[in-house]
C-alpha cells in the first residue's frame, strides 16, 4: 500500500473509503483525497499515514463516517421545526429565525464516531483503536483552534478570536442576538462531541475556559408552558457535534 | 401599625410565572443548624444533588451537630442533634447525671422555582418538624445573584419569625393563623401541621459575597429571631445584625460569625458528593482478547485454568457447568464485583479467550444458596467483536441480556452433590444517640456465622454475637418506666444486648426455592432473631428488570427470654405482611416499599420505606410505620420511625468487593410498628434480578 504524508497546511483532512472488492489504489493529498484500504483497518493504521511530526491538537482532532442515515433526517426535522416557528413569527424575529434556519440547511455533516482521535491513545488503549466498519469516513485534525464558531439566533454565524485575557462570558453577553434568544446561558459544543451550557448573564457568569474551536450555540429562550424549545436546542446542539467544520 | 404582607404577595405571584434553565454551580455553605443559608438563616439556595454536609457549629449556649443532604435537585434534608449548654438532660441525676439537654430535629427545604434572568430561587422550608419543635419554623426564601454578591431575602413563621414584623397573610384569611399553638402533640416526634404557618412572621435575609481571595466568602445577615423564648431562656440579643466569613479549603468549611451583637460562633464541616465519591482500586484491567488464542475444540479446552481464571481473575466461584452443543452454562456466585455489566465484561472476556469458536452462546447463570436467581446470556460472536472493538463504535452491553433463569437451565444444573459446612463473618456496630447516660452509647463486635448445608435447599444456621468493644455498661436502667399498654416487644432492648458479650443470636432450619418462573420461597423455624423466635415462611414475585416485586410474610412467635440464649417468655403472636417494592420511573434511583400487615405487638397498619440510590453505590433510606396505635399508645416518639445509610464496602477498599454496611439512625423507638427482623429476606437474597442493593 502507498503512502504519503501531509506536510505544510495546519488542517489535515483524509477521506477514507475502503472497499473489499477494490484494488489497492492510494492517493493521498490535501483536502478530499481519499486512501483506500483493501482490509478494514484500525485506527493507529490510519493514524500513521499522517504526517505525525505535526503539533495537531488532538482534542479537536475528529473522526466521522459519512453514512447521513440518521442525521439528514435529524437535519431536515430541525429545519421543519425552524420553519414552523418562523411562520408564527413577524418582522426582526421571523428573520433570524429564517436565518438560522438557512444555516443548518447549509451545514456539511457527518456520523461522528464516539472515539477520541489521539495518535498516543490509539497505540496504548485498547477502546481508542477500534477497527472502521466498511464504509466512507472523514478525518479531520488541526492544529490548536485560535477560533470559537458561534452561531444560533446570532445576526450570523461568525468566528470569535479566542482572548485568553478576557472572560468568554463576558463577550457572549455583549453579543449581537435575537430577541429570541437566551439571555441566560449559551450551549458549548466542543470539537470532542462533548455538549454543556455555559451561563453568560449577570447572575451565572464564570469565567472557565472553554476549549478552543468549540462551537458555541446560542439558544431559544425556554418556555414554561411548552418544553418544545428545550427539546428543539438539545436537537440542533446535538447536530451541531455532527457538523463538520474544515 | 405593622405593614402589610405585600412582600408576600408578590413572592406568591413568582411562583405562578414559571422557570428557567440553570447556569452554573454556585458554592454555597451552612448555617449554623444544618442546610444551606446564612448563618442563622436558611436561604432559597440548595446545593447540588448528592451533595452532603456534617456540621459542627458552636454558639455559645447552644451547639449543634448536624447532616445535611441534597436527595433530589429540588430537596434539601436536614438531621441535628442539639445540646443546649446552659440547660440539664433531666432534673434526676440518678437518671442523666450531669448531662445537658439533648434534642433531635429534622429538616427539609423544597425548591419551587428555579433561577433564571428574571426569576430568582425560590424555596419553601421546614425546620425542626416532628420532634418537640425546639426550632420550629416554616419560611418562604428567594436568592438572586448579581455577580459576586447573592442576595437573599426571607419570611418565617415559628421560630424564625418570633419578631413579628408582619402581619401573617393567612391570618387575613383565617383567623386559627393569628395565633401559634405551642408545645407539641401525641408523645413528641410527630409533624404538627396544625401549627404550620401561624403566628407572626418576621422578615430575615442578607447578602454573601465571593471575595477575590479563592475560598473566602463573607455573609450579612438580618434575621427574625428575637431569643425571647429560646430553649436555653432568653438570650440577649443586642442587633438582628450578624457578620461572618466562610472560608472553603478542599472538602472543609470553616466559618466564623458574631451573632446578635454579643455572640461569637464558629463552625466547622465537611462536604462530599455521594455520586461521585469514589474509592482508589488496585486490580488487573479486563482480559483483553486482541492476542487470545482460545481452544480449537471443547475437547482440549484447559477446564482447570478456565475455571481458576474464573474464580481468581473473574472472581466468579463456579459450583457446575454444563455443555450442550453450541452451548455453555456456567453457575457460580460472583463475590467481588459489585457492577452487574463490570462483572459480565470481565466474566465474558475470559470465557472469550478460553472456549471454542463452536460454542457460539454463553451463560452465566448467579446462584444464591445454590438457587439460580440470574441467567445472563452472551452471544459470543456479538460479545467479541465488541470486546475486541472490531466496530468503530462498540457497546458490549448489547451482546448479553438478562432473564429468569429457563426451565433448561434449571434442569441442566447438577445440584446433588452440593452439601457441606457454612461458615460466614460480619462485623456489626449499634449506636445510639441522645441517651440520658451519655450522649454517645456504642457497642461493638462481629457475628461468627455457621451451619451445616443438607442439600441445594435446606440448611441448618446458626449466629452467635461476640461484643469486643461497648460501653453500655453505663446504663442507669434496662427497662424504662413509662408505662406501656402495648406487650414489650422491644423495650427491653437494653436487657438483650447487655446479657454476655456472647449471646446466640439465631439457630434456625432454613428452606429456599424457586417454585415457579419469577418466583421465590422460603420458610424458617427456630430462634429467629435477638428477641423472637417460631416458625414463618415467605413467597416472593420479583420478574427480572421489572419495577415491581410483590411478597408475603407470615410468622408465628414466641418471645425469647433475656435471662438466657434458649427459654422464652409467655408471649406469642402471629405477624406478617403483604409487600409492594415500587422503582418509579418518575424517580429515577428511588425504591419505596410499602409492608402491611399485623406487627409483632399485634397492632395493624403499614410500615413504608423510601430509599434513593447515588451514583457511588450509597442508599440513603428513610422509613415509618402507621398503625392503629395511638401517639399515647406508643410513647415518646408516637410512631415508629427510623433512618438509615446503606454503604457499600467497596467504597473502603482497594480491592472490588461486594457487601453492605447498613448504618441505622432510629430517634426513639418503642413497641409499637415493629417488624420482625427475619434470619433472611427473599428481597435480598434475589437482589440481582433488579439491581438496587447492587
Amino acid at each position: 500500500m502507498y503512502t504519503n504524508k501531509f506536510l505544510q497546511r495546519g488542517v489535515c483532512a483524509l477521506l477514507l473509503v475502503f472497499s473489499y472488492q477494490a484494488q489497492a489504489k492510494v492517493v493521498v493529498s490535501i483536502d478530499n483525497h481519499p486512501l483506500i484500504f483493501i482490509t478494514a483497518p484500525r485506527v493507529v493504521e490510519v493514524l500513521e499515514k499522517t504526517d505525525l511530526s505535526q503539533d495537531w491538537y488532538w482534542p479537536a482532532a475528529q473522526l466521522f463516517s459519512m453514512d447521513t442515515t440518521l442525521t439528514q433526517p435529524q437535519q431536515l426535522k430541525v429545519v421543519k421545526q425552524l420553519n414552523e416557528i418562523a411562520m408564527r413569527l413577524e418582522g426582526a424575529d421571523k428573520t433570524d429565525v429564517v436565518k438560522f434556519r438557512d444555516s443548518i440547511q447549509s451545514w456539511a455533516l457527518g456520523q461522528r464516531v464516539s472515539l477520541s482521535v489521539s495518535y498516543d491513545k490509539a497505540r496504548f488503549i485498547e477502546q481508542n483503536n477500534p477497527q472502521l466498519s466498511e464504509g466512507n469516513y472523514l478525518l479531520v485534525m488541526k492544529k490548536r483552534p485560535t477560533d470559537y464558531y458561534v452561531t444560533g439566533l446570532v445576526a450570523g454565524e461568525e468566528a470569535l478570536t479566542i482572548n485568553p485575557e478576557r472572560c468568554l462570558g463576558e463577550t457572549l453577553a455583549g453579543w449581537r442576538k435575537s430577541a429570541l434568544a437566551s439571555n441566560d446561558l449559551v450551549w458549548i459544543i466542543q470539537p470532542d462531541g462533548k455538549i454543556m451550557k455555559y451561563g453568560i448573564a449577570y447572575w451565572n457568569r464564570d469565567c472557565h475556559q472553554v476549549m478552543p474551536g468549540s462551537q458555541i450555540f446560542f439558544p431559544f429562550k425556554d418556555s414554561f408552558f411548552s418544553k418544545d424549545l428545550q427539546k428543539l436546542n438539545r436537537l440542533i446542539a446535538e447536530l451541531a457535534s455532527n457538523r463538520i467544520i474544515n | 401599625m405593622k405593614p402589610l404582607f405585600l412582600p408576600f404577595s408578590l413572592l406568591l405571584s413568582f411562583s405562578l410565572i414559571g422557570f428557567s434553565v440553570s447556569g452554573q454551580e454556585r458554592v454555597h455553605s451552612q448555617t449554623v443548624r444544618g442546610g444551606v443559608g446564612l448563618m442563622q438563616t436558611p436561604t432559597a439556595r440548595i446545593s447540588k444533588e448528592g451533595e452532603i454536609y456534617l456540621n459542627y457549629n458552636d454558639v455559645d449556649q447552644y451547639r449543634f451537630w448536624s447532616a445535611s443532604l441534597t436527595l433530589f435537585p429540588w430537596m434539601e434534608s436536614t438531621v441535628r442533634y442539639t445540646d443546649v449548654r446552659t440547660k440539664l438532660y433531666s432534673p434526676f441525676p440518678g437518671f442523666s447525671g450531669d448531662q445537658t439537654l439533648k434534642d433531635k430535629g429534622i429538616d427539609a427545604k423544597f425548591r419551587l422555582i428555579q433561577e433564571s434572568y428574571y426569576l430568582p430561587d425560590v424555596s419553601l422550608g421546614f425546620m425542626d418538624i416532628g420532634g418537640t419543635g425546639f426550632f420550629r419554623s416554616e419560611y418562604l426564601a428567594m436568592s438572586k445573584a448579581l455577580g459576586p454578591f447573592d442576595f437573599h431575602l426571607g419570611m418565617g413563621w415559628g421560630y424564625l419569625g418570633t419578631h413579628d414584623d408582619i402581619t401573617n397573610p393567612f391570618c387575613q384569611i383565617k383567623d386559627s393563623f393569628c395565633e401559634r399553638p405551642g408545645g407539641f402533640s401525641g408523645r413528641g416526634g410527630k409533624i404538627d401541621y396544625d401549627q404550620f404557618f401561624k403566628g407572626p412572621v418576621a422578615l430575615f435575609g442578607g447578602v454573601e459575597y465571593q471575595t477575590p481571595v479563592e475560598g473566602l466568602r463573607l455573609k450579612l445577615e438580618y434575621e427574625g429571631n428575637n431569643y425571647v423564648n429560646d430553649r436555653a431562656g432568653e438570650l440577649e440579643q443586642k442587633s438582628r445584625w450578624n457578620v461572618g466569613a466562610v472560608y472553603k479549603w478542599d472538602n472543609f468549611d470553616f466559618s466564623l460569625s458574631y451573632q446578635r451583637g454579643n455572640t461569637i460562633n464558629f463552625g466547622i464541616s465537611y462536604h462530599f458528593n455521594m455520586h461521585t465519591v469514589r474509592q482508589l482500586k488496585f486490580d488487573e484491567p479486563p482480559r483483553s482478547l486482541l492476542k487470545s488464542q482460545p481452544s480449537e475444540s471443547i475437547e482440549t479446552l484447559n477446564r482447570q485454568r478456565l475455571y481458576q481464571d474464573l474464580n481468581d481473575q473473574g472472581h466468579f466461584l463456579l459450583s457446575a457447568t454444563h455443555q450442550q452443543d453450541n452451548e455453555m452454562t456456567f453457575y457460580g456466585v460472583q463475590y467481588a464485583y459489585r457492577d452487574y455489566d463490570e462483572a459480565t465484561e470481565r466474566v465474558g472476556r475470559i470465557l472469550a479467550s478460553e472456549l471454542p469458536e463452536s460454542i457460539d452462546t454463553y451463560k452465566i447463570v448467579d446462584l444464591n444458596i445454590q438457587t439460580a436467581i440470574l441467567e445472563t446470556q452472551i452471544d459470543a460472536k456479538k460479545f467479541k467483536a465488541a470486546a475486541k472493538y472490531e466496530m468503530s463504535e462498540s457497546e458490549i452491553t448489547t451482546s448479553y441480556t438478562r432473564q429468569d433463569p429457563s426451565h433448561k437451565t434449571l434442569e441442566n444444573f447438577d445440584r446433588k452433590n452440593i452439601s457441606g459446612p457454612l461458615f460466614s463473618t460480619e462485623a456489626f456496630w449499634i449506636q445510639s444517640f441522645g441517651n440520658p447516660e451519655d450522649f454517645y452509647l456504642y457497642q461493638g463486635g462481629v457475628t461468627l456465622n455457621t451451619g451445616y448445608m443438607f442439600n441445594p435447599n435446606y440448611s441448618f444456621r446458626i449466629g452467635a454475637k461476640v461484643t469486643v468493644l461497648e460501653n453500655f455498661d453505663k446504663f442507669n436502667f434496662k427497662t424504662d418506666a413509662f408505662p406501656s399498654s402495648l406487650p414489650r416487644v422491644r423495650t427491653n432492648i437494653r436487657e438483650y444486648v447487655t446479657r454476655s458479650k456472647v449471646t446466640m443470636e439465631s439457630a434456625y432450619l432454613h428452606w429456599f426455592d424457586r417454585v415457579a418462573p419469577d418466583v421465590y420461597a422460603q420458610a424458617y423455624a427456630g430462634y429467629l432473631e435477638t428477641m423472637f423466635g417460631g416458625v414463618g415462611t415467605e413467597v416472593l414475585y420479583r420478574p427480572v428488570d421489572s419495577n415491581f416485586a410483590y411478597g408475603i410474610d407470615l410468622n408465628y412467635v414466641q418471645q425469647r427470654s433475656y435471662e438466657n440464649d434458649v427459654d422464652f417468655f409467655d408471649y406469642k403472636t402471629f405477624t406478617g405482611h403483604a409487600s409492594v417494592y415500587w422503582n418509579p420511573d418518575f424517580l429515577p434511583n428511588a425504591q419505596l416499599s410499602l409492608s402491611a400487615g399485623q406487627f409483632l405487638a399485634g397492632d395493624k397498619g403499614v410500615n413504608i420505606d423510601f430509599a434513593k440510590r447515588f451514583d457511588s453505590g450509597l442508599i440513603v433510606g428513610a422509613y415509618a410505620a402507621f398503625t392503629n396505635v395511638s401517639s399515647e399508645e406508643y410513647g415518646e416518639g408516637s410512631f415508629t420511625k427510623g433512618f438509615y445509610i446503606s454503604i457499600p464496602l467497596d467504597l473502603l477498599s482497594f480491592t472490588p468487593s461486594k457487601g453492605r454496611g447498613r448504618l441505622p439512625w432510629v430517634p426513639i423507638s418503642r413497641d409499637g410498628g415493629q417488624k420482625l427482623q427475619r434470619p433472611m429476606s427473599l428481597k435480598s437474597m434475589t437482589e440481582a434480578r433488579s439491581p438496587f442493593y447492587d
